[in-house]
């Protein structure tokens, strides 16, 4: 009865909210924002070797170098923490189940994204979106939610993997 | 004091620093977390203390959440209701 009445009081005047769980806000889980990371190694992959391109850098040159350099790294970074959260907060044994080779998965994203900050290189960058798109579809299928693959609307225009909501 | 639940109430008292012992649910303010209600796990000597969550398997870990000073002690929880 308490409750009913305290329920009405925070409808008409909220009363502030603390967190018992400090992640993401249950439930609200998106690969997107990996497949976001993974593009963006790409793009800066690109940029990076039209640099590579050049004869002799200006000082300019070699600044914009540094700080793709420093964004490939933030984001290959982030592609890795993206999907570890995923992977540690939302799978648990019923997706495990349907997915057993999960953690393989995963693990090979891991490493394909130390990869990508080690190297300037195209085709390990295209191997991580790929590894993350899978990964994507295989987080939409836990939900029983369809997927489409397109083209992104913008540079590196790759292939990405969407809910078909 | 049971474990809470989403949408549970609770009404927390500002609490003293010395009467803090371990096992008790409080608020407090994380510069992370934002404002949080966890479990003390211990109080130390210097001042500072530190919490753990009833729900082991998915609670943040001590070590994420870290130490917390006595002025970071929003208050402790002396009522709580469930639906």
């Amino acid at each position: 009865m308490i409750h009913q009445l305290l329920s009405k009081l925070h409808a008409v005047s909220p009363f502030p909210a603390v967190s018992a769980h400090c992640d993401i806000p249950c439930k609200i889980y998106d690969p997107f924002s990996a497949q976001l990371a993974a593009l963006s190694v790409i793009r800066f992959v690109d940029l990076l070797n039209e640099l590579a391109k050049k004869e002799t850098l200006t000082f300019a040159d070699q600044a914009q170098m540094s700080r793709l350099v420093a964004e490939k790294e933030t984001h290959a970074e982030k592609v890795k923490q993206e999907v570890r959260v995923i992977w540690g907060d939302y799978f648990k044994a019923p997706q495990f189940e349907k997915f057993p080779d999960t953690n393989e998965l995963v693990h090979k994203i891991m490493l394909a994204g130390s990869g990508c900050k080690q190297h300037v290189s195209r085709e390990k960058a295209e191997e991580l979106l790929s590894l993350v798109n899978e990964f994507a579809e295989r987080f939409w299928a836990t939900k029983d939610v369809a997927t489409k693959k397109a083209t992104c609307p913008y540079l590196p225009s790759e292939e990405v993997v969407y809910p078909d909501l | 004091m049971p474990s809470l639940n989403d949408g549970d109430f609770v009404c927390a008292m500002r609490w003293p620093f010395r009467w803090l012992r371990s096992g008790q649910i409080v608020v407090v303010k994380s510069s992370t977390y934002g404002v949080i209600i966890k479990r003390v796990d211990h109080v130390n000597i210097d001042g500072t203390f530190t919490l753990t969550g009833d729900n082991k398997a998915h609670s943040v870990s001590q070590e994420a959440m870290g130490k917390f000073t006595r002025a970071q002690l929003l208050g402790k929880v002396i009522y709580h209701t469930s639906e």
